[in-house]
């Protein structure tokens, strides 16, 4: 057993660039943004994907609003259709995290902040919903980044088979509502820590050095 | 524990079915799906999921008819009716038929993940107060004597009075309703309970054979006694002596056993030392000892020895009531037992053994449980599994007419209440001189032999 986790994490704002010449050439995961989606909360996620899930991440060239996956009934685009395309897209990583400003819907939920596929190969982010308070007047730049983040972390950890977690302190847990979210750690309980580190070595990968 | 929870999720649209099986999966449950009704209640046969998402608005079979047959076969599975918006009031009488909640398609992620964790504790409450329960119903040991019903809380009542006191008890009942359970119950809340029970069944030896269980014999008593023995009055010293079958005891050991009685001394075959015992008889029997009596095949000083206290074991066919408890308590027993996932009955199933005459009473409903538990090929109980049971049961039922239904409900309420006319005519809401009309216009009599 490893011991408790303490580590109290703060959100990497200022990311170096990756690519880096210590970095493997080729990273494990990539980062795109789809759309009208800043550099800056890519850069951020990119960094803080790197950090805590101690996997090298590499940003991907920006792509198109994902008007393929817009339901007109809904008003809202399809999550589902959005990760098959990334899935089918834009190889060679081994997991792909796509970042979209638009409202993502599955079919049976009135919304997701997030998707993956589990166990699969891509993961999505919605940050329409992160900009607000329940009641909609805008949340702080820092509160939104540390938003994203949390979700990016929570969906790529879902392609990676984990599944949520009931312990208190973990970004695994459920949440209900972006207020929920803000309660989250950045971290993984050390149980969720050891079912990635096992997940690593089933899907092969290499993690970066602590 | 989230890991063991099962899930179904019933809808015709297959983009529901598929997005909430994804979101479920997420939190780590077994998730499977099924396209309507009927393919739903075919998969609950052999999986005993947990909790159901059941859509309401289904072609073929409604929400609420497969909700009907799950609250009946299933009680234990929680169901969750999906609905459409203009659905409400159908979701709000699947509630009342037994659906834990309801929500509205789409869901919000934020009330599906509340109602999931909220239910999935409830379930895993359910799940310790059946742990608790058996532990409870082992503690007290009352086994196979269950029973809701009026005549069995006054038995349990009767019970736990008579153990107070240290008179012998008579009990009697028709075979297999449990006497010696009964017997037991009593001995573990008297005073004597850390002492031993000792029965032995009078009827199964014969007189010589008998006479040398019950009072022992010293070493070479009789041909082939080559070692002293200690008989079961001995053995019973400080305990409670249990005589099964009393009725067939042999006159002359009446005697014998009576003067035991009286002295609570002995001695063994052979013997002349007096042992002085110390035990409290409870005797059972199915047999008519006032006939007997009549007969003069049974002492009637020895009657009134044994029966201080007198207990009445009402049959099964009286307390029809009590069948679903013992039905789920056996099938809980021999689904353990022989290791099948069996644990569930269909209400057609259940209604038939309502029906049955159960001759044989809680012990012939006992080895029919565990005799359809092993040919059971699903996890519910259908009425094929009791075939056997089916040759005594159509006699009556299978006619239009009138009139011979009537005769054959009369007919069957008379036996039921062993031919006593007031209690029939009671239950039949006729008064008695009617009765008596009916049975001279039909010309029916006793037919069960026994009585
Ligand atoms: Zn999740
Ligand atoms: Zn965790």
């Amino acid at each position: 057993m490893s011991p408790v986790n303490t580590r109290a994490r703060t959100l990497t704002k200022y990311p170096g660039t990756n690519n880096s010449t210590s970095l493997p050439t080729q990273g494990v995961v990539g980062v795109v943004r789809l759309g009208a989606v800043g550099e800056a909360v890519l850069n951020i996620v990119a960094a803080n994907l790197q950090e805590i899930l101690r996997l090298p991440v590499d940003i991907l060239p920006p792509r198109q609003s994902p008007e393929f996956a817009y339901n007109e009934r809904r008003k809202q685009y399809h999550a589902a259709l959005i990760l098959k395309n990334l899935a089918e897209s834009l190889r060679p990583h081994p997991r792909i995290l796509g970042l979209v400003s638009v409202d993502l819907f599955i079919p049976v939920l009135t919304h997701v902040f997030g998707e993956a596929q589990m166990g699969g190969r891509a993961a999505v982010v919605s940050l329409h919903r992160l900009k607000q308070k329940e009641e909609g007047s805008r949340v702080s730049l820092d509160t939104f980044y540390e938003r994203v983040v949390k979700v990016a972390l929570h969906e790529v950890a879902h392609t990676f088979d984990l599944v949520h977690c009931n312990q208190a302190e973990c970004i695994m847990r459920i949440s209900s509502g972006p207020s929920d979210l803000d309660e989250l750690p950045l971290f993984f309980c050390e149980y969720c820590e050891a079912f990635l580190a096992e997940a690593y070595r089933r899907y092969d990968i290499q993690s970066l050095p602590l | 524990m989230a890991n063991k929870i099962s899930i179904l999720v019933v809808d015709d649209e297959m983009v529901i079915r598929e997005s909430l099986h994804g979101w479920l999966k997420k939190s780590g449950y077994k998730v499977d799906t099924a396209e309507g009704g009927s393919a739903a209640l075919a998969m609950l046969e052999k999986t005993p999921y947990d909790l159901l998402f059941l859509d309401i608005m289904m072609p073929v079979m409604s929400g609420i008819e497969v909700l009907e047959v799950v609250k009946e076969d299933y009680p234990q599975t929680l169901v969750v009716m999906i609905t459409a918006y203009g659905s409400v009031e159908t979701a709000v009488q699947a509630m009342k038929i037994g659906a834990v909640d309801y929500l509205m398609k789409p869901f919000d992620p934020d009330q599906l993940s509340l109602l999931t964790e909220k239910l999935m504790q409830q379930k895993r409450i359910m799940d310790e107060n059946i742990f608790l329960r058996e532990q409870i119903a082992e503690a007290i040991r009352f086994e196979n004597l269950v029973g809701r019903s009026k005549a069995m809380q006054d038995l349990f009542a009767m019970i736990q009075d008579v153990a107070e006191s240290d008179s012998p008890v008579l009990i009697t009942g028709d075979t297999g309703t449990g006497k010696e359970l009964v017997a037991k119950a009593i001995h573990a809340k008297s005073a004597r309970h850390n002492g031993p029970f000792i029965a032995i069944n009078c009827g199964a030896f014969p007189e010589h054979l008998l006479e040398s269980e019950l009072f022992g014999h010293e070493r070479g008593a009789f041909t082939g006694a080559h070692r002293a023995k200690k008989g079961r009055l001995d053995l019973a010293h400080y305990g409670t002596l249990f005589l099964d079958e009393v009725g067939t005891v042999p006159l002359k050991m009446q005697v014998d056993l009576l003067r035991v009685l009286e002295t609570k001394a002995f001695h063994r075959l052979g013997g002349t030392e007096e042992i002085e015992v110390d035990f409290r008889t409870i005797a059972a029997t199915n047999r008519d000892l006032q006939q007997a009596i009549e007969k003069g095949e049974f002492r009637q000083d020895f009657f009134y020895r044994l029966n201080v206290i007198s207990l009445h074991i009402p049959p099964l066919r009286q307390r029809r009531d009590d069948i679903p408890l013992l039905v789920e308590h056996f099938l809980d027993r021999y689904s353990r037992e022989t290791n099948k996932d069996v644990d569930t009955i269909s209400k057609e199933a259940m209604d038939l053994l309502r029906q049955y005459d159960w001759p044989g009473n809680v012990r012939e409903l006992e080895n029919a449980i565990e005799r359809a538990v092993v040919i059971c090929k699903k996890r519910r109980l259908g009425p094929e599994e009791f075939s056997f049971l089916a040759p005594h049961l159509s006699a009556a039922a299978e006619t239009y007419s009138l009139e011979k239904t009537q005769i054959a409900h009369v007919r069957k309420v008379l036996n039921e209440f062993d031919w006593n006319i007031s209690k029939a005519a009671q239950a039949l809401e006729i008064n008695r001189v009617t009765l008596h009309k009916k049975i001279k216009k039909y010309d029916l009599r006793p037919d069960r032999a026994s009585n």
